[in-house]
This record gives C-alpha cells, sequence and structure tokens, in this order.
C-alpha cells in the first residue's frame, strides 16, 4: 500500500511549491516535509537498505533542517538542500557507527557463488559499494543529478564523480551478471 | 539509456519492498528540530554567559590587581605570578598548581580539589582500556581475538566463550550523540533506567554483527552501544556463525558501567596498555 504510494511520480518529483516557496513558518515546513519525506526515504532506503534506519536518517534530516528553516526558506532549490543534508547525515551515520561491516554481514558472497538459486538484485549489489560510491550510483541515476551536481552533495571533485561512477557500475556490472550487464553499459556522459 | 534503465530496475525493484508507514514521521521531525533548536539556543546562551564571566572575572581581577599593587610597579599578571605575594592570595592558585597538595586538606578548598585530583585520575580513552574494562565486566568464560576499529573512533570487539562456543561482544562510546532520544524508534524496545539513561534495545535479525543492539544514552550526553553479534568477525571468506553470548539485561549491565566515557580511569589506560599491547582491527 506504502509501496504503491510511493511510487506515485508526483511523489519522485515533489511539488515545486513546496520545494522554493516558503515564508520560514512551520506550517511551511511541514507541507515541505510532507512533500519530500516519502523521496528522501527512498533514497535513504537505497543507501542503507533498512527501512527503518532509513526512516530515522530521513528525520535526522528534517530535523536538522527543521532547526535553521527561516534560513533555508529564502535558499532557491531547497529540495535540492534537503537531498544534500540526508546524504551528510548518512555519511555521519557510517562515520559514527564505523558500520560498514554491515556490508560484508550480509553473506552476499554466497548469494555470488549461487546465482542461478539465487539472484542479486540491483538493490542488494548497490550494498556492496562502498558508501560513497553507493551515494554517487543514488545521486547520478536515481535523483538523475548531473555530475556537477553529485560533486556539490559530496564534496568531491567532478574528476573523482566520474572516475567513481564509472568503477561503481563496472562492478555492479560484475555482480549482477550478463543478465542485467546491458543495463549497465558504461556511462555515456 | 543505461541511465533510464538503472532507475526503472531500481524503480521496479523499489515497488516489490513494502516500506513501513511513514507515520508521524514529519511531526517527530519537527519536535527533534525544536529539541535541537532549544539545545543550540542553550548552548548559546550559555557561551554567551561564560564569555560574560570570564569578561567580569578578568576587569575583577585587573580592578583588584591595581590597588593593592603597592607602589604600582609590578601590576598586573606579573604581580600575580610573583613567589613571593601575600600568602591569603597565593593559597588558592597553589591548590591548582600542585596536585598532590590539592588532594590534602581543608575547608572549602578540600571539594575543588578533590574534584582535580578526579579529573588527574582519568586519561583519554583508548581502545586498549575499553577492553580492559570490558574484560572486567565479561561474565566468566574464555576470551579471545580483542580488536579495535580501524576507523579510530572508540570501539573494540571481543570474543567470549561461557562453554558453549565463542561469540562476539562489540563495545563503542560515543560522545554528544544527537540530542538523548525519548522515545522508541521504529520497532525497537526501550527502558529507562533508574540514573535516567536511556536504554534502546533494537533487533536486526538480518545483520548478524549487529543481531541485537543495545544502545545507552546516559544524561551527560555519552553513549554506549553494545552489540550481540550472532557471528564472529569477518574470517576473509565468511562470518562464521555463532553463539549469542550476552543477554540484553548483562549487556545493559556493562553498559551501565560509570566508567565508559571518551575519559576513563587512568589504571584502565594503564592496564588497557600492559595487557592489549597488540590489537587488530576490523573496519
Amino acid at each position: 500500500m506504502h509501496a504503491a504510494e510511493e511510487s506515485a511520480g508526483t511523489e519522485r518529483h515533489p511539488s515545486r511549491a513546496a520545494g522554493v516557496a516558503g515564508h520560514g513558518g512551520e506550517a511551511d515546513f511541514v507541507e515541505f516535509a510532507h512533500a519530500v519525506a516519502p523521496r528522501l526515504r527512498r533514497a535513504a532506503f537505497l543507501m542503507c537498505q533498512d527501512w527503518h534506519l532509513g526512516q530515522d536518517l530521513v528525520q535526522i534530516t528534517l530535523a536538522k533542517m527543521f532547526v535553521s528553516w527561516k534560513r533555508i526558506s529564502r535558499m532557491g532549490n531547497i529540495e535540492a538542500y534537503s537531498r544534500k543534508v540526508l546524504y551528510r547525515v548518512l555519511i555521519d551515520h557510517r562515520r559514527i557507527r564505523g558500520n560498514q561491516e554491515v556490508v560484508t554481514a550480509t553473506g552476499l558472497e554466497h548469494v555470488w557463488e549461487q546465482p542461478v538459486a539465487l539472484r542479486l538484485t540491483l538493490i542488494q549489489a548497490l550494498a556492496v559499494l562502498p558508501a560513497r560510491d553507493r551515494a554517487i550510483v543514488v545521486l547520478r541515476y536515481w535523483e538523475d543529478q548531473s555530475v556537477e551536481a553529485v560533486s556539490e552533495v559530496l564534496g568531491i571533485s567532478t574528476a573523482q564523480v566520474k572516475t567513481r561512477s564509472m568503477r561503481a557500475l563496472a562492478r555492479l556490472r560484475e555482480l549482477l551478471g550478463d543478465a542485467r550487464a546491458e543495463l549497465l553499459a558504461e556511462e555515456r556522459a | 539509456m543505461a541511465q533510464d534503465e538503472i532507475r526503472l530496475l531500481l524503480e521496479e525493484e523499489l515497488a516489490r519492498e513494502s516500506p513501513p508507514p511513514l507515520g508521524d514521521l514529519v511531526e517527530a521531525s519537527v519536535r527533534q528540530g525544536r529539541r535541537m533548536r532549544r539545545t543550540r539556543n542553550v548552548w548559546t546562551a550559555g557561551g554567551g554567559a561564560v564569555a560574560l564571566a570570564c569578561l567580569m572575572v578578568g576587569v575583577f581581577v585587573v580592578v583588584n590587581a591595581v590597588p593593592r599593587g603597592t607602589s604600582g610597579t609590578h601590576l598586573g599578571f606579573g604581580g600575580g605570578q610573583q613567589p613571593g605575594a601575600a600568602p591569603a592570595e597565593s593559597a588558592a592558585p597553589q591548590v591548582g598548581t600542585d596536585p598532590a597538595t590539592a588532594a590534602a586538606p581543608s575547608s572549602a578548598a578540600s571539594s575543588a580539589s578533590s574534584k582535580a585530583a578526579g579529573s588527574a585520575g582519568k586519561a583519554r580513552a583508548t581502545p586498549q582500556a575499553m577492553l580492559e574494562l570490558l574484560s572486567q565486566l565479561l561474565p566468566q568464560g574464555r576470551r579471545s581475538a580483542p580488536a579495535r576499529v580501524s576507523d579510530g573512533t572508540l570501539m573494540v570487539a571481543l570474543n567470549l566463550d561461557r562453554g558453549r562456543g565463542f561469540g562476539m561482544v562489540r563495545v563503542g562510546v560515543h560522545s554528544a550523540p544527537p540530542p538523548a532520544p525519548t522515545r522508541c524508534q521504529g520497532g525497537s524496545t526501550c527502558r529507562t533506567l533508574p540514573d535516567k539513561s536511556f536504554v534502546q534495545i533494537s533487533d536486526l535479525p538480518d545483520n548478524c554483527i549487529e543481531h541485537q543492539v543495545v544502545f545507552l544514552s546516559r544524561p551527560d550526553g555519552v553513549g554506549i552501544e553494545i552489540l550481540l553479534s550472532s557471528c564472529l568477525s569477518w574470517n576473509g571468506t565468511t562470518n562464521p556463525p555463532s553463539q549469542v553470548v550476552l543477554s540484553v539485561d548483562e549487556a545493559i549491565a556493562i553498559a551501565d558501567d560509570p566508567r565508559w566515557g571518551t575519559e576513563m580511569p587512568q589504571s584502565l589506560v594503564e592496564g588497557g596498555q600492559r595487557d592489549f599491547p597488540n590489537l587488530s582491527t576490523f573496519s
């Protein structure tokens, strides 16, 4: 039910009214937050593969934005800013928890050894990538962000974004095998 | 193009997911945001008050120093630092400068001096000190594989065998975590201890390293995290399945020890250095 709700196209790109306008009041924030929360949560899920954790991270993201809402509401593109805050919260969370090992603990290696019985999904394959590479893939290919925008959000150079993006795609291709290799053909940027 | 196809594939896979309801996410964000804003305001106001107090103390010192500077030759800081200064004025500085005498005697100075002695007995926490304390707090059993996290944060791991095979316990110490939680987050169970520490217990059955997580947030802003694993550390091929060697209550009792912190008793730091000179790392 919620999956259906969240795949609604309007939620993928929240209304510009919520993303741009605003008078800095709490009502504006609530309206904005309702508009962007589903999309932020999906992005967080793609990053951490855990809906509950994703929800907590989105809550932190929105809470941080609430604190400075008066200033933020005067910005040109609040939606882009929310994305930036989310990815910083995600990276901070990983840094604090030091939980990179979650990846190794998922037992994906066994899945790779049994390609017939268990086919790896793209979401599962994403989990194998380092956090920053995963963020690049999600931002570039799920959020439709330009190389420059990704570089700004993650605070790395555009060259790094390109290199890591290509490397991440190659890794995904390797993980997913022939069946989906074509989907991940070299980036034509 | 590849870009669209990846997005389609992700959309397809996401559509098969059944995410939990968003619930009161936005309202919770607003509440948390208000708390954060309040904390920030308190800190800002507190910082201002401290700055004002420092300024006033500075002014007081200067004003008092001027008339007492007898001939007016060596005033201010130079005069105050002279070893031959009047005993009445030099008594307080002496307590601070000599920890040995600070621990000693009388009157109002004794509380300040005992605080000085307390902080002197602590040192910056190290993974070795954490392992030393963990070793003391764990129940009886064989121990193995002491390790620290490779990113330099305060997290350690130790395997314990209580007679049914080894199991891994990890402990992390965090300072000033996000505003102390007051309610349970998605699917966790929580309790508040008599000392007002807030404990959150999360089950992550699909993550053997963090099979159960006990996070104790102390009122002083220190967070102690205990990971009860159902597997051992990565051995290069796999995370071998293992026992969960502590109950949640035992983990809470361990986390509730007041010696955990970003500063720990000097004896633990020294003991850790002695007992765990070389540690392997995990990521």
